[in-house]
């Protein structure tokens, strides 16, 4: 298995994917409400290895054809199959954009800046993503490599601000206690998960192994987020259930001394990892449409376009909900993303069948 | 090229000089032989050239006529003096006569022999005045080229030190001085610095900051060129396999690559136990941070989320600002900018007058402005220790006071969120910045476990000692940059 030489280690880029992760975790979704509770431990444990139940096909595809880029495997040979995979990728991370660019606009506007107009906040975070786009995706992951190190840092000052708070006997030791439920939440939480994708698209830019970048990120975001649980689990109790963002109120509820609440600052990570998220995207984005299509260097503007167009479409989202609203219906549902990870292991396939056939007639 | 006539030469070299003032022609005779001593007034050692150039001179045998006889005994029996080279054309012995050497011309030869006998006024070498240290050396960089290098000599007596000099200059022809570790530098990196120095399109090269930005690689803000007044830090520098520029006529040396951490280590660190380097080093990174966020923070937090603020402390500010006829921002920004001021006043002006300005500025400026009720106390306060705390790094000055302004008002204007927007901006800027091929925020991003035993926390010196010092492996992947 060849090792990439990429500019961006494996490791760093898995921790911004992490970042990314536990802010869809964070800032949910307008009129989604996440049941915690022991079953919450199940069910993140459960969506996780559903991941990389899904995954290792495609690591082992990948590297088959040589730890290549899927999307690489198909283009050039077939120019409609190519376009096929570069037009479903397309429109999938576009979704998955415009879908950050919402949360973030309704975490942002439920919160500290509840009195901001709608428009400061696309003017800025849209700013913040063209000036990261264009800063290319080496500066970016670097950056979002120091805000990961900044909510880490949070982390630790609001478990040990509320360590006097938490109560382990308020875990209990049921881990299925809605079995009827349990289903549809892990392929919720599964579906939050689209940052495995980034790590497959973007491979390219990846240093290292082929697989190590996916492998340390689903243990990094899976650690993270089951220690959150445990948090909100011990410190709210029954509460929890009543909380719309229970990160936020964890952060709300622990006094630091100089500030009566760090909730500001809470917003401030989540805000910065939304422009971290939004970015990562349009370089897949941009990364898809370089290697499916013929565009040269008209890619680094559709670029531009597709961070427009997603946040345009949050827009859209948040003014129209009844647009949204199926759509959320079945992307909590997993099967699209579920859909995007075959569709990159069939990729990956035919790429390496297609190098085994050309070694035989060789040989 | 030199003709055999020693007038000819002599016209052709005045020429060149445009008649000069400074030019100085001395004639006289080695044996029979005519020979012309030319030199620049003011660059040489008067007492040198009547010991070292005219007394063998004159020592030569009366009776000897052969003019290739009289310029082989200058170029080689006469002891005249330790750097002598030849000369062979107007135009190296305009070079060389500048440049403190005098140059003794032969009739009947083509050649002639240039002298090193410079003796121009320096200033000695003193304490360095923007980079003190408490413990260590209390030497620092002068003008004189050859004083910086001995200065640097004095310190690695190795041969692995490598100078290599050069002039620079279409006008100024100034002096420079590129120095590397062999074995410790990379040489690609030695020989990038020297192309960019021989392509420097400058006539005029009076300071290290003329070359400087030659050697960047043009980021807004940041300089990815280091610089410093000290040859101990200079010289840690090299051994760390960086490449060092020294420019003849400025006392501050160049060297490359620098990165965004290097700004909060300073020498004293090295002598001081771990334990307190680690804690000093927490403390300017602190420093630098509420030096550039806090009046914007403040300035934040009192405009659009109070409700962040302790209720004591609310209820102090909100009296504090109840009496002031301005808003929060327009405070912070009258204050910033009153401050910048002062700053600069004090910054030109001679040091006792400096200090009136300081008392004018600090006490009655800021206690009026307060007793007057044009600011609030509390602003002053944030604005005052934002200023202090970005005394803690030098090198940081004149970033952190534009930073500091970007953030007020992206603080003043649109909250946390636009704090956050600017916050992050400015973190992808940092981070696009690279170093000949280092990124400029390494090893931070990208994170080297290696490098972080003398990044936040310092090692003791015998965990130090152990593996040598090498800047490439901040990077986290040495073998990609190392190639020596």
């Amino acid at each position: 298995m060849k090792t990439r030489t990429g500019n961006i280690k494996a490791a760093e880029f898995a921790a911004v994917l992490a970042l990314s992760r536990v802010f869809s975790e964070a800032a949910l979704l307008p009129g989604v409400y996440v049941e915690y509770g022991m079953q919450r431990f199940t069910a993140v444990i459960l969506s996780f290895l559903l991941t990389a139940l899904l995954y290792i096909p495609l690591h082992i595809a990948a590297a088959a054809n040589g730890g290549d880029s899927p999307l690489e495997a198909v283009s050039g040979k077939n120019k409609v199959l190519s376009g096929f995979f570069g037009a479903v990728t397309s429109v999938y991370l576009l979704f998955c954009a415009a879908e950050t660019g919402l949360r973030a606009h309704y975490y942002a506007s439920s919160t500290a800046f509840d009195s901001a107009p709608s428009a400061y906040f696309y003017i800025f975070i849209g700013a913040a993503l063209l000036f990261a786009v264009s800063r290319g995706i080496k500066a970016t992951v670097r950056a979002g490599f120091l805000a990961s190190a900044g909510f880490l840092i949070l982390l630790a000052l609001i478990t040990a601000a509320l360590l006097p708070d938490i109560r382990p006997d308020r875990l209990y030791p049921s881990l299925i206690d809605r079995p009827d439920s349990l289903a549809g939440e892990v392929t919720d939480e599964f579906s939050r998960g689209s940052e495995i994708l980034l790590s497959v698209l973007l491979c390219g830019s990846i240093r290292g192994k082929p697989g190590a970048c996916a492998r340390t990120y689903l243990l990094l975001s899976c650690g993270i987020i089951v220690f959150m649980t445990f948090l909100y689990n011990t410190v709210f109790g029954r509460l929890l259930s009543l909380l719309d963002y229970p990160f936020y109120t964890l952060s709300s509820v622990s006094d630091i001394t100089l500030l009566h609440r760090i909730n500001g600052i809470d917003v401030m990570v989540w805000v910065s990892a939304a422009a971290v998220r939004l970015a990562l995207f349009t370089f897949a984005f941009r990364r898809t449409v370089r290697t499916c299509f013929p565009t040269g260097k008209a890619a680094d503007i559709c670029g531009y376009l597709f961070a427009a167009a997603a946040l345009l479409l949050s827009e859209l989202f948040t003014v129209f909900p009844e647009l949204y609203d199926p759509l959320k219906t079945v992307c909590s549902s997993g099967a699209p993303l579920a859909a995007m990870i075959l569709l990159l292991t069939a990729a990956s396939a035919a790429g390496a069948l297609r190098k085994t056939k050309g070694k035989a007639v060789r040989t | 090229m030199l003709e055999k006539e020693l007038e000819k030469n002599t016209v052709n070299v005045r020429a060149l000089m445009k008649n000069s003032s400074d030019l100085t022609m001395k004639y006289a005779k080695a044996g029979k032989v005519n020979v012309c001593v030319i030199s620049c007034d003011g660059q040489i050692d008067t007492n040198r050239l009547a010991n070292l150039v005219y007394r063998p001179l004159s020592g030569i045998d009366p009776q000897t006529d052969d003019p290739e006889r009289v310029a082989s005994m200058i170029g080689g029996e006469l002891l005249i003096a330790g750097d002598e080279k030849p000369v062979e054309s107007a135009e190296e012995i305009v070079a060389a006569i500048t440049a403190g050497f005098c140059v003794i011309l032969t009739d009947g030869t083509a050649k002639g022999w240039a002298i090193g006998i410079q003796g121009f006024e320096t200033r000695s070498v003193t304490q360095p005045e923007n980079h003190r240290n408490i413990r260590g050396s209390r030497e620092g960089f002068v003008e004189a080229l050859h004083i910086n290098m001995s200065l640097v000599r004095r310190r690695v007596r190795s041969p692995e030190l490598i100078f290599t000099n050069m002039t620079v200059g279409r006008t100024s022809r100034t002096e420079i001085c590129v120095c590397r570790i062999d074995g410790a530098s990379d040489r690609k990196l030695a020989d990038d610095v020297m192309k960019r120095l021989e392509e420097l399109p400058l006539s005029l090269v009076l300071e290290s900051g003329f070359v400087q930005p030659f050697l960047e690689n043009s980021h807004p803000l940041f300089s990815e060129v280091g610089a410093t007044e000290r040859p101990d830090v200079f010289v840690s520098k090299l051994y760390e396999g960086r490449i060092g520029v020294i420019i003849d006529g400025s006392p501050f040396a160049l060297f490359v690559p620098k990165l965004f951490s290097e700004n909060f280590i300073m020498l004293d660190d090295y002598v001081e136990k771990p334990v307190f380097a680690l804690f000093i080093r927490l403390i300017r990174y602190m420093a630098f941070f509420i030096s550039i966020l806090l009046p914007g923070f403040y300035a934040a937090l009192a405009n659009f989320h109070p409700e962040l603020i302790p209720d004591a402390l609310l209820r102090n500010l909100a009296a504090a600002e109840s009496l002031t006829p301005y808003s929060v921002l327009t405070e912070c920004v009258i204050l910033d900018i009153f401050y910048e001021i002062m700053r600069e006043a004090g910054l030109r002006l001679p040091s006792n007058v400096g200090h009136a300005v300081s008392i004018v500025g600090g006490i009655v400026i800021g206690d009026i402005v307060v007793s007057a009720g044009l600011v609030g106390a509390p602003m002053l306060l944030a604005v005052a220790i934002a200023s202090i705390s970005g005394y803690i790094i030098t090198d940081l000055g004149n970033q952190i006071s534009l930073l500091r302004f970007a953030f007020i008002l992206a603080g003043g204007l649109f909250g946390l969120f636009g704090l956050t927007v600017a916050a992050f901006m400015l973190c992808v800027s940092i981070c696009s910045a690279e170093s000949y091929g280092m990124p400029f925020t390494a090893p931070l991003s990208p994170f080297s476990p290696k490098a972080m035993r003398d990044t936040f926390a310092r090692a003791g010196w015998r965990k130090l000692a152990r593996t040598e010092p090498d800047i490439f492996e901040t990077d986290g992947d040495t073998n990609e940059n190392k190639d020596r």
